[in-house]
């Protein structure tokens, strides 16, 4: 699926609110970075690198969720779940990693790299930007329900 | 009832909550696959040919255990309507 019909799908979705929402906003943030990013081979390549911690990211968040789950039905343990929040603690540094060495790509080519400041150092904030990001692109790309 | 409060209502009424718990996990099985798949078309990177009938296989379960969770809200007295799988996934993420 085309980069521009994602976004053509997000906009159509948009044009029917009656308001701008903070989801609106963290996807216009996201397409707008994708965008400027199409230009620049090596940009590109964080870009894409981003894409994949952010998917990481969320699978990790689902997998640790069925960790609780297990334990709330008395087959987990304490362990497993602590073994899991770790590694997704591991993919959310690794996320933030990549968003700064895409931050200082932009500045080393003359990119406008504002956008690092709007999404701040607040790692639940920037976890809750990555969530955005993966549901549109769940919704966009395999619509199941 | 939103869903964050259906989900609220089960985890705190034992009648409920083993049928919530196996729709959940349901969910989250679902989403883990879903991911998978969506980025990798997202990405249009596709080395090997994605196996599409593991989300198949987990959606059918995903709907099967929404079908007992209804039944067991609806003898209870719980009127609702049936959460969409996007609708569970909002509320988990």
């Amino acid at each position: 699926m085309s980069e521009s019909f994602l976004r053509e799908s997000w906009q159509r979705v948009a044009e029917q609110e009656q308001e701008v929402t903070p989801e609106m906003r963290d996807l216009e943030l996201y397409f707008d970075i994708r965008e400027r990013s199409d230009g620049n081979e090596k940009i590109k390549a964080i870009m894409d690198r981003l894409d994949h911690d952010i998917a990481q990211y969320t699978e990790a968040l689902f997998r640790s969720e069925r960790e609780w789950v297990r334990r709330e039905r008395g087959s987990g343990d304490n362990s497993s779940i602590e073994a899991s929040d770790r590694n997704r603690r591991i993919l959310h540094d690794s996320l933030i990693d990549t968003l700064n060495q895409l931050s200082r790509a932009y500045r080393t080519a003359g990119l406008d790299n504002k956008w690092r400041n709007m999404l701040g150092l607040d790692r639940d904030r920037l976890a809750l930007w990555a969530m955005t990001i993966a549901r549109q692109v769940m919704r966009t790309e395999e619509p199941l329900s | 009832m939103t869903t964050q409060e259906l989900r609220d209502l089960c985890l705190t009424d034992s009648r409920l909550k083993p049928s919530w718990l196996n729709l959940w996990d349901a969910m989250l099985a679902v989403a883990e696959v879903r991911t998978r798949v969506a980025f990798a078309k997202h990405a249009k990177k596709l080395p090997e040919p994605i196996d599409e009938s593991e989300l198949v296989r987990l959606m059918k379960r995903f709907h099967s255990q929404r079908s007992t969770f209804i039944d067991a809200a609806r003898q209870n007295n719980i009127s609702t309507k049936p959460p969409t799988l996007d609708e569970l996934i909002e509320i988990a993420t």
